[in-house]
């Protein structure tokens, strides 16, 4: 006799990277290839993307649809989101950014569909991508500035006295870039999806509960689809941030201050 | 006077506003305005011929006039499926009798 059928997870189960498939080898060292759920979804992310730029650019007519109108839209915005943040001389880095805005963009509105992975909540995943960029966004420096890069750790006007101390502060805020880039991202969706799964977990208790019960529960609900649609925003504004600040730190390689 | 004013301000907003060499550069027809017209009289004109347009779902929900949110809506609903199917077979099926 089962009377307790309701169980609730942990809020947090949802983030458990699964193994589907595991292939261990004993070539090269213990060598081991799983295909996780978060692969998967990253593998689903990335032909989202090609799968939307190669089905919807409207056989590259003049007159456009409106798909191809949505496409063009985004490159405009992020065209001119690397013209304003860049310069207008460096429009060599649309592809990179426009590659970066739409894979964390369709990995997070992935995200939202019930049921899903969301792959940007995976911490090796968001801080994997921050670190690249600060590697590469440093070699860039080095490679354009050599030894004169690293003058970008010492303030113009700073005495003699101070530049020790201020060298060390300078080189941990650099440091932390790496860091918070991905942190910010991650801890983003992943608050957003832990409160919208604690959420629905207490409504759908509220709903099965008694009809009188479920008809009140009505009013919660409408805060749950309002948070919902929160949670679509935030996809897209955490996207765009993560591009912004991957420009402004791209410029700071260039120009030094 | 105010009217002409108004008409200029808002006469480039105001369509029809044909491009014509002499309204779009100052030199009557200067060689770049010819080159401009020669390439967009070169291409072809019309709807495209029915042999070159993209068959298949891809002309169905994609191409011109047939843009539709169709395959949008249907993208969310297979990941909805099938991330369904991915937590029955991993967590739900385990739980079905309400044991842990």
């Amino acid at each position: 006799m089962i009377n307790n059928n309701f169980f609730i997870n942990s809020p947090l189960e949802q983030f458990e990277v699964t193994p589907f498939i595991k292939f261990n080898a004993p070539i090269l060292g213990d060598f081991n290839l799983s295909l996780t759920n978060l692969g998967l979804y990253a593998l689903i992310t990335v032909f989202l993307v090609l799968g939307l730029h190669i089905v919807a650019n409207n056989s590259h007519s003049l007159i456009p649809s409106k798909w191809s109108i949505a496409l063009e839209s985004a490159y405009a915005s992020i065209h001119a989101m690397v013209r304003d943040q860049i310069g207008p001389n460096n429009e060599i880095y649309t592809p990179f950014i426009y590659s970066l805005f739409f894979f964390v963009v369709i990995a997070n509105l992935n995200g939202n569909i019930p049921y899903g992975f969301t792959v940007t909540t995976s911490i090796m995943v968001a801080i994997g991508l921050s670190v690249m960029i600060f590697l590469g966004v440093t070699v860039l420096g080095l490679s354009i500035h050599g030894v004169h890069f690293f003058a970008y750790f010492i303030p113009s006007g700073t005495p003699l006295g101070l530049v020790p101390l201020l060298v060390l502060i300078e080189l941990i805020s650099y440091l932390a870039r790496a860091v918070s880039l991905g942190v910010r991202l991650f801890a983003n969706m992943v608050a957003g999806h832990t409160l919208l799964k604690i959420l629905s977990t207490f409504l759908a208790q509220l709903f099965t509960a008694s009809i009188l019960v479920a008809v009140v529960t009505l009013i919660p609900f409408a805060v749950f689809v309002a948070l919902i649609g929160l949670e679509i925003a935030v996809s897209l504004i955490q996207a765009y941030v993560f591009c912004v600040l991957t420009c402004s730190y791209i410029k700071d390689a260039i120009e030094l201050h | 006077m105010f009217a002409s004013s108004v008409r200029r301000s808002l006469g480039g907003l105001i369509p029809p506003k044909i491009a014509t060499p002499g309204a779009v550069s100052s030199g009557g027809t200067s060689a770049r305005t010819a080159s401009v017209i020669e390439f967009y009289s070169k291409l072809p004109k019309g709807p495209k011929p029915e042999s070159e347009r993209p068959g298949g779902l891809r002309g169905r929900y994609f191409e011109g006039k047939n843009a539709s949110g169709a395959p949008f809506l249907a993208t969310i609903l297979i990941l909805f499926g099938l991330g369904y199917t991915i937590d029955y077979n991993m967590h739900l099926k385990h739980h079905k009798n309400g044991h842990h």
